[in-house]
């Protein structure tokens, strides 16, 4: 796979993400952009390549994730979406052989499933964080289990949305010569 | 190779592990650096996102507050929006009437002695006052056609017959300065103390001497009997005619002189200070040779 060509897309992302996600806005659920990106790359790059990009995204999804406590904004947590982001990935290597990788309705299914899976990674994170004394994270007054359904929400939405985007990035997979990052390793052995 | 490979492929399980104990650290051992780190991403990010945000802001305006209201509640708004405003004008116009009392009750108050010597009286608003020195020269906010009659030595009183100052300097634009009488700049002034159970007898004359607290100082005959709350009246002729007889202060304590056991200390304070107030009443002395009565001298 081609770092740069990762680092573009991650970044043009990451900017949808905080900025045109807010336009998106269905209630309480919004659709998420990065892990779009994160089902892309875990369906088409080789396996260490994809689980790497998928923490450099959750990484990058934690830092751009103001968290909030009470009525205060205490700054971002890493790890949650970093480990969440991982396992989703993980998931989608499991299942991937036996996908039509390029079909977009492949991708938004897979992205809902992801990010459901992710989502239960970074709900107990954050549900373990309750425990603490002084740290109440505040999830728009809901338990964990409201919050996991609200992110199943943010799954489905995400899902749609990668109806949409999935063409485009398949239109793209040349340019990140996903075969070529992997095949040199075969021909070098 | 398959060694080099193996190493990396170790480091991931390993970055998974740092990466879980950094999301399980309590919020006061991470906030800082990982703030830090989150400030980094977003430099970077700002300027597409913002670019992302007016995008935004096209494709889906915010709602407007009236947007969703049916006609009768747009009727019902701005009914209310009028009656607020009207609420809001009438305790304007109730406040302003109030002023206006509070000025004719002013004008009511100066002797009618005082009003035959002067030419006119007008009120004015305190506009400033000096931020370090409350006894110092304030500026007055004068009204459009009483800039030409004021002049210096223009006297301020309060309550009608409180003598607060007098004017300085020839006003500027519409606004003039008012020299309070306990600066000490005004230098002593000649007055003269009625007990308060003989408020109309002679009196007796003394020499005024600001303390620079806002407070006067001076030397009276034991004779004399006086005591607290005993009212001083101006009597200085270098003080227009208009100012003669107006109320200085009141004997706020009287002390033996030590050094002269006949003689005793009084202290007098104005019962009305500049700073307390928020207006003041201007009375224009009628011009030399109007009037007879008008006694006055200009000041040396």
């Amino acid at each position: 796979m081609r770092w740069p060509i990762f680092a573009l897309f991650a970044y043009l992302f990451l900017v949808l993400e905080v900025s045109l996600r807010n336009v998106l806005i269905l209630g309480p659920v919004g659709p998420s952009f990065v892990i779009v990106l994160v089902v892309f790359v875990s369906l088409f790059a080789p396996r260490m390549t994809a689980l790497w990009a998928c923490w450099i995204l959750g990484l990058l999804a934690d830092l751009c994730t103001p968290l909030m406590q009470g009525a205060d904004m205490v700054g971002p947590l890493i790890g949650p979406h970093a480990l969440g982001y991982v396992f989703g990935g993980y998931l989608i290597l499991q299942l991937r052989a036996m996908l039509f990788r390029r079909r977009a309705l492949t991708l938004a299914v897979m992205t809902a499933i992801s990010l459901t899976a992710a989502s239960l990674v970074v709900v107990f994170i954050y549900a373990v964080h309750g425990w603490y004394p002084g740290e109440a994270l505040a999830w728009a007054d809901m338990r964990p289990v409201g919050e996991l359904l609200r992110r199943l929400g943010v799954a489905l939405y995400s899902g749609l949305l990668a109806l949409l985007i999935g063409p485009v990035l398949v239109w793209t997979a040349p340019a990140w010569a996903f075969r070529a990052g992997s095949q040199p390793h075969m021909v070098r052995r | 190779m398959l060694r080099s490979r193996a190493r990396f492929q170790l480091a991931f399980p390993l970055t998974l592990i740092v990466t879980l104990a950094v999301a399980l650290l309590p919020a006061s051992w991470r906030l800082s650096w990982q703030g830090d780190l989150a400030g980094i991403v977003q430099i970077f990010l700002m300027p597409f996102s913002h670019a992302g945000n007016a995008l935004g802001g096209w494709l889906r305006p915010a709602p407007s507050a009236v947007d969703d209201l049916s006609a009768g509640e747009l009727d019902l708004q701005r009914i209310l929006e009028d009656r607020d405003l009207a609420r809001a004008e009438y305790h304007r116009q109730r406040q302003r009437v109030a002023e206006l009392e509070e000025q004719l009750r002013q004008l009511q108050q100066i002797p009618p002695e005082t009003l035959r010597m002067a030419s006119s009286s007008v009120i004015a608003h305190i506009a400033a006052r000096h931020p370090l020195s409350p006894l110092g020269v304030v500026k007055l906010k004068l009204l459009r056609g009483a800039v030409g009659e004021i002049g210096p030595n223009t006297i301020a009183v309060y309550a009608g017959v409180h003598l607060l100052g007098r004017v300085v300097g020839e006003p500027s634009g519409s606004t003039c300065s008012l020299r309070p009488i306990t600066n000490p700049d005004t230098g002593a002034i000649r007055g003269r103390v009625f007990p308060r159970d003989d408020p109309l007898g002679v009196g007796t004359l003394t020499l005024l001497e600001p303390t620079g607290a806002g407070a006067f100082t001076a030397e009276v005959d034991r004779e004399a009997v006086l005591h607290e709350g005993d009212v001083l009246r101006l009597d200085d002729r270098r003080w227009p005619a208009t100012a003669q007889g107006m109320v200085l202060g009141e004997i706020e304590s009287l002390r033996v002189n030590d050094q002269e056991p006949l003689r005793e200390t009084i202290t007098v304070r104005p019962v009305y200070q500049v700073q307390h107030v928020a207006s003041v009443t201007l009375i224009i002395e009628r011009p030399a040779g109007d009037d007879e009565s008008a006694g006055g001298e200009d000041p040396p």
